[in-house]
């Protein structure tokens, strides 16, 4: 009887008092691997963390009403130790630019038992652009075929480097030019003092080059053709057991760049602080007209330019197969589309081409006090430097466009051409600033000559 | 020659018994001294001294990838990959740092290199053992776990150079070097039947100079038809 009682009595207390223990939450972790150097990763690293996107879009109701987030991010300088720390599972998602997403994919494909899934793009350059060939700035080289006989570095693996090898291909001079193996820090460093002939590099390293006066382009990717591209990939595992936490992921995706598009120089500013790279560089990738389309749909032309790269590295570093059908799907970045009420067709739709996408739109100065100024026409432009030269104004960078490509330049490494008739053109290349001044019987200056037209006389 | 490797390993075995804390001093010491010949190797190539070091949680890193990972002949070549400490150079000169190259020490390799060195050494010890051994034969035996040492520390060398999408790999060093990338790309697969024959070296030259009888054991033991070899060559006094 004794026994029964204390065995009701137990029931009883436990039954009461049950409900009012807490449950023990369950934990998830997220751990993300993204790269503050590299420009067109920023929608999906540095701009979703620093504007805490993740935690505002993460689910917190049904299955994940008692669930904590333990959200971690770790800052690479290349993709490479991103896939292997998602090999180890360290990293759940990783963003990485087109060549390593394919490493990435065909190392995990290698394994019996472990996958990633490629889950959107970030953004990307129809052409090219973003990965660019830079000479030391006094160099006497203007045009890639002038490479012939010299040493070239690039950071080996890279999309820099798959560009590299396309343009040597392109330019028949494969085999007479000396290819070495660089970091983009040793790169730029060595640019800057001119130890070597020249150096590819993926963004934005050709424009801190530039910006800071140490390097000057004479190839842009675009003249490649094949686009440049960068992408989210999560283990498979990860996306099985979470999806509405990657599907969160992607929508933080499409905020950033939204954030972006919405207030450039804001961000690029902000973006400065948060990565150390020059605001005045960012606003070339970022700014409209910029190098980058933000956009994370996954385009079949994506899907082509991404097998082709494979095809280069298969032939150039023996990577394995990769099975693209199994490897890419559209279904977490099409849930994000929905719950944010957008339309994915028609965003997937949608190509940017720099060359007609940026015909007509005004060229920029950027003023230390009053910010981005815009200018209709170039002699407007030149004659509002001169006027601030004059002041003694401080300007931060002046912007104009390619001609022939499109590209948004810095004013300060554009060739100007002005015509017989006293109009201006801007161009990238020399070659094409030449060619072009012998069509319009005009002739190619630099800023600065160009300014002096306009500065008032007495 | 007969090699009947079962005496020789008795043979091996005896000697380096016989000589533990050389043997060991040894394999500890030239496994520190590789590791800093490849930080010496480091600062001349580049110029700098490494200004940061990162200590990793190894145990629970493995842990974490035996737990996550299905299939366990995955496990091996995932764990080769994780670093235990990282010693290297941050370049601030863009962003908020680079690291530039580093010294990577990773247990997997760390265990390779112990393997190594405990061969070598063995062979040391044999060959001090073999005091009555002829010149020519130790230097042929000493260049011989010279260019087995040679392959394996060659390609267990785990130095990173940050060019992009390069993790810590044996081709670095050779890229150092001035070999050029394709070269370097082309030999990376090689890496393991390098290294496999470097042991393979290592091995074979321990059970040549662990011949129990020509050359007189620690304990002067030898045997009568060994010996006569060796009195026709006229090795011996």
């Amino acid at each position: 009887m004794t026994q029964k009682t204390l065995g009701f009595g137990l029931r009883l207390a436990l039954a009461v008092a049950l409900p009012s223990i807490p449950a023990f939450a369950k934990t998830i972790d997220i751990a993300i691997g993204h790269q503050s150097m590299c420009t067109d990763t920023y929608t999906a690293g540095i701009v979703v963390k620093e504007l805490g996107l993740l935690e505002k879009n993460l689910p917190k109701d049904g299955d994940y009403a008692d669930v904590d987030y333990n959200i971690t991010w770790a800052d690479y300088s290349s993709g490479g130790p991103i896939t292997n720390q998602m090999l180890a599972n360290k990293l759940n998602i990783g963003v990485m630019g087109d060549y390593p997403l394919i490493v990435n994919g065909a190392k995990f494909q290698e394994t019996d038992s472990l996958r990633t899934l490629y889950v959107a793009g970030t953004g990307y350059n129809l052409k090219g652009s973003g990965n660019a060939v830079v000479v030391p700035v006094e160099s006497d080289i203007y045009s890639f075929d002038q490479l012939k006989g010299k040493s070239v570095s690039t950071p080996v693996g890279s999309a820099a480097w798959g560009m590299l090898l396309k343009a040597m291909q392109d330019n028949g001079i494969t085999e007479e030019v000396s290819l070495k193996n660089q970091s983009p820090a040793v790169g730029a460093a060595n640019i800057a003092a001119g130890k070597i002939d020249a150096h590819s590099d993926f963004c934005p390293w050709s424009e801190i080059m530039e910006f800071r006066g140490t390097g000057r382009k004479i190839y842009d990717g675009s003249e490649a053709g094949v686009p440049y591209l960068h992408g989210v990939v999560v283990r498979q595992d990860f996306a099985e057991e979470y999806p509405e936490v990657v599907t969160a992921f992607l929508k933080a995706v499409i905020e950033a760049g939204n954030w972006i598009q919405e207030n450039p120089s804001e961000a690029v500013d902000l973006m400065e602080k948060w990565t150390g790279v020059e605001k005045e560089v960012l606003y070339i990738y970022f700014s409209n007209g910029g190098h980058l389309t933000l956009d994370p749909t996954i385009k079949d032309g994506w899907i082509e330019a991404l097998k082709f790269d494979h095809t280069v590295l298969v032939k150039e570093k023996a990577i394995p197969p990769l099975d693209f059908d199994e490897w890419i799907t559209e279904d977490y970045i099409k849930a994000a589309y929905s719950d944010l009420g957008m339309d994915y067709e028609a965003d997937k739709a949608k190509v940017v081409d720099p060359e007609t996408a940026n015909l007509g739109l005004p060229v920029e100065i950027w003023h230390s006090r009053d910010g981005i100024l815009k200018y209709e026409t170039l002699p407007e432009f030149l004659k509002a430097v001169a006027e601030f030269q004059g002041t003694g104004a401080k300007l931060n960078a002046t912007y104009v466009y390619d001609k022939s490509t499109g590209l948004k330049l810095f004013g300060k490494t554009a060739y100007f051409v002005q015509g017989e008739d006293g109009s201006y053109e801007t161009f990238l290349r020399k070659p094409d600033a030449e060619s072009y001044a012998a069509e319009v019987k005009g002739h190619v200056i630099d800023l600065p000559t160009a300014v002096a037209a306009f500065i008032p006389s007495e | 020659m007969v090699l009947a490797p079962a005496s020789r390993l008795m043979t091996a075995s005896r000697a380096v018994r016989s000589r533990l804390g050389l043997w060991l001093m040894l394999s500890v010491g030239l496994a520190a001294g590789y590791y800093a010949l490849l930080m010496a190797a480091l600062i001349v190539r580049f110029g700098t001294l490494p200004n940061y070091i990162t200590f990793y949680n190894w145990p629970a890193s493995v842990w974490k990838i035996f737990r996550s990972t299905p299939s366990f002949s995955d496990v091996p070549p995932i764990v080769a990959q994780e670093y235990l400490i990282e010693i290297g150079y941050m370049n601030y000169d863009f962003g908020h740092g680079i690291s530039e190259w580093a010294l990577n020490i990773l247990p997997y390799k760390v265990l390779q290199v112990l393997v190594l060195t405990a061969l070598l050494a063995a062979n040391i010890v044999l060959l001090r053992s073999k005091r009555n051994c002829s010149t020519g034969k130790r230097l042929k035996m000493g260049a011989a776990s010279g260019l087995g040492a040679g392959f394996v520390a060659l390609t267990s060398a785990t130095m990173s150079w940050v060019v992009c999408c390069a993790t810590p790999s044996w081709i670095v060093g050779l890229s150092m070097l001035g070999l050029s990338v394709s070269a370097s790309f082309w030999i990376e697969p090689v890496g393991p039947y390098l290294s496999a024959a470097g042991y393979l070296i290592l091995a074979v030259t321990m059970l040549v100079i662990a011949d129990p009888a020509p050359e007189g054991l620690p304990d002067g033991r030898t045997t009568g038809r060994d010996h006569k070899i060796s009195s026709a060559k006229g090795v011996h006094a």
